[in-house]
């Protein structure tokens, strides 16, 4: 579980705060969306929550520990970070690359246990197919599966560890974008605590228990998404009108913007 | 001198003290004395040249870094000209405290000062930037180059050969002295860099992502720049100027093996001895009784070799 109480970071990186006293609390089990226009500050709260950066006010606390008495070996055993960017440096083979994620767990050679989590992450995301491909031959969008996979494979037998995404959909065609997602859902409903950054409202309303809508460095509205998805907070948070229409088979209205 | 293997036979039960042979006694202090260090001296040259390259292209995430980049050659090569012009008048008292070592000291120093520089350059605020290693390597590069270019335009017809000699590469001078002197300068790397294999795997991810698989980032870069200068700064003081392996060893693997440090590592260590103590023979039979500086060598077979992987991997989009 993440606590983050009066966080504030980002003056001695870009000479302004990025975030400012920020609040919120994601439970295991629990998937949290963060929404915002660009530069709203959602990377580097993502950047801070996974210990790349330092909190400079107020204090981030990950199973009621802060997370800065976590050494970084430790933490790799805990949390899984899906980053934005992802390119490599070297051609590595898909299945090298997702067993990477394993490294935390095994000190020379690979148990049976990393084999395992590496196939089962490579099903989950549908990538088994691809195993012996070279990473660099593969388009955009298998890319960011593989990535998925080996973000997955770092966490997968770690009770309640924590999944921390940066945009998992950017790239993928519908399809893979919903399964990302139920993914992540999947993920969270098995214990574990998801937070991800996303871009498409109606993706967050559909498959978040929480969203955290950031303006500014401020968090404006955070809460259920019935609750905090309403025109109001849109408008404030994206400057664009929009209008809410009821779908029988979601929970959240779609998202449509009309102007 | 020819020795045959016969020979070698005998030289080896000579020297074991199992049996005394004419042929030991004639030949023997040739092979002991002469071409046994300098065999030793290419495994350790050659070993040292190809895992620094393999190791810094896996930190600097570039399949064009090579040790040179960081600064080690050229502030060796700064400093070994300085020596070698400045010997007789500046710097006289420095040549005569340090006598025959005087130039491996003076390179040595040269590539870690430099080296150091360019880390130094790349801190920004408690952290080495890579790109800003690139960048910084580059300028003084550029700086030392300048200022060693100066050093020559001064320098007499003679001290100018000794420098081109020099700035070409030969393990002509190996003795049982220089091997042992470069020894504990080159065992530490060779034994401790393979150890970061998989962190440089985790590298080759991005440094944020090596983070989050629980990698120390600082700690990885600081350890690869230290031995590889080690390494590469201990061979280049001893040996001169050897391009072309550091750059070429790694990649002529990963063709092979693939790119996984764990094998590439040991690997290009391996196969850089190899390749350099093959260069050698090439260099001191082929002009034979003269020798080719063997950075010619290296050069001559590696810049095709290097286009042919450029050709092969064009299409590849990852260079």
């Amino acid at each position: 579980m993440i606590a983050v109480r009066n966080l504030s970071a980002g003056k001695r990186l870009a000479g302004k705060m990025l975030v400012k006293k920020l609040n919120m609390q994601v439970m295991g089990g629990e998937m949290l969306a963060v929404v915002g226009a660009n530069g709203a500050g959602k990377t580097t709260l993502l950047r801070l929550l996974c210990s790349e950066l330092e909190p400079e006010e107020g204090e981030i606390m990950l199973y009621g520990k802060p997370l800065g008495a976590y050494r970084p070996e430790e933490l790799s055993r805990k949390r899984a970070v899906l980053s934005q960017h992802n390119t490599i440096s070297l051609s590595f083979a898909v299945e090298e690359l997702v067993l990477m994620g394993r490294y935390p767990h095994f000190a020379r050679q690979p148990g049976r246990d990393d084999m395992l989590a590496v196939r089962n992450a490579m099903e989950e995301t549908g990538i088994t197919h691809l195993r012996g491909r070279a990473y660099n031959t593969l388009s955009g969008g298998e890319q960011q599966r593989v990535q998925l996979a080996r973000v997955l494979a770092q966490v997968s037998d770690v009770r309640g560890g924590c999944l921390f995404l940066d945009e998992p959909t950017v790239g993928l065609d519908l399809l893979h974008q919903q399964q990302t997602l139920a993914l992540a859902r999947k993920m969270a409903d098995r214990g574990y605590c998801v937070v991800s950054i996303l871009h498409d409202l109606n993706l967050a309303g559909r498959y978040a228990d929480k969203v955290l809508v950031m303006k500014q460095g401020e968090a404006i509205a955070f809460g259920d998404p019935l609750d905090v998805l309403n025109c109001e907070v849109i408008h404030q948070a994206f400057n664009i009108q929009v209008k809410l229409m009821p779908c029988e088979d979601f929970r959240c209205p779609l998202v449509v913007p009309i102007s | 001198m020819e020795i045959s293997y016969e020979d070698l036979l005998q030289i080896m039960r000579h020297e074991l003290g199992l049996a005394a042979s004419p042929a030991a006694l004639e030949k023997g202090p040739v092979l002991m004395v002469i071409r046994l260090p300098r065999i030793v001296l290419g495994i350790l040259a050659g070993a040292s040249l190809g895992l620094s390259g393999a190791a810094l292209q896996g930190l600097f995430r570039n399949p064009l870094a090579e040790p040179g980049l960081i600064g080690i050659s050229s502030g060796a090569a700064l400093f070994a000209t300085a020596t070698i012009v400045l010997g007789n008048s500046i710097l006289s008292g420095f040549s005569e405290m340090t006598g025959y070592y005087g130039l491996m000291l003076a390179a040595f120093a040269g590539a870690g000062l430099c080296a150091f520089a360019v880390y130094r350059m790349a801190v920004s605020r408690g952290r080495a930037v890579v790109a800003l290693l690139l960048l910084a390597g580059i300028a003084i590069n550029a700086l030392s180059g300048a200022f060693t270019g100066m050093l020559t335009y001064l320098s007499t017809n003679e001290q100018l050969r000794s420098i081109t000699f020099w700035m070409l590469g030969s393990l002509g001078g190996a003795s049982w002295q220089t091997v042992t002197a470069l020894l504990p300068f080159t065992i530490v790397p060779l034994l401790l860099l393979p150890l970061l294999a998989r962190s440089l795997n985790a590298f080759s991810l991005g440094e944020q992502q090596a983070f989050h698989l629980g990698v120390r980032t600082g700690r990885v870069k600081r350890s690869v720049l230290l031995l590889s200068t080690m390494a590469v700064g201990a061979t280049v003081a001893v040996s001169g100027v050897i391009g072309f392996i550091g750059l070429v060893i790694p990649h002529i693997l990963r063709m092979g093996v693939g790119a996984d440090h764990r094998l590439i590592l040991p690997g290009s260590a391996l196969l850089g001895a190899i390749v350099l103590l093959l260069s050698d023979l090439f260099s001191r039979t082929i002009v034979a009784p003269a020798e080719l500086p063997i950075g010619i060598v290296t050069a001559v077979v590696g810049c095709p070799l290097f286009i042919y992987i450029i050709f092969r991997e064009r299409g590849k989009n990852y260079i």
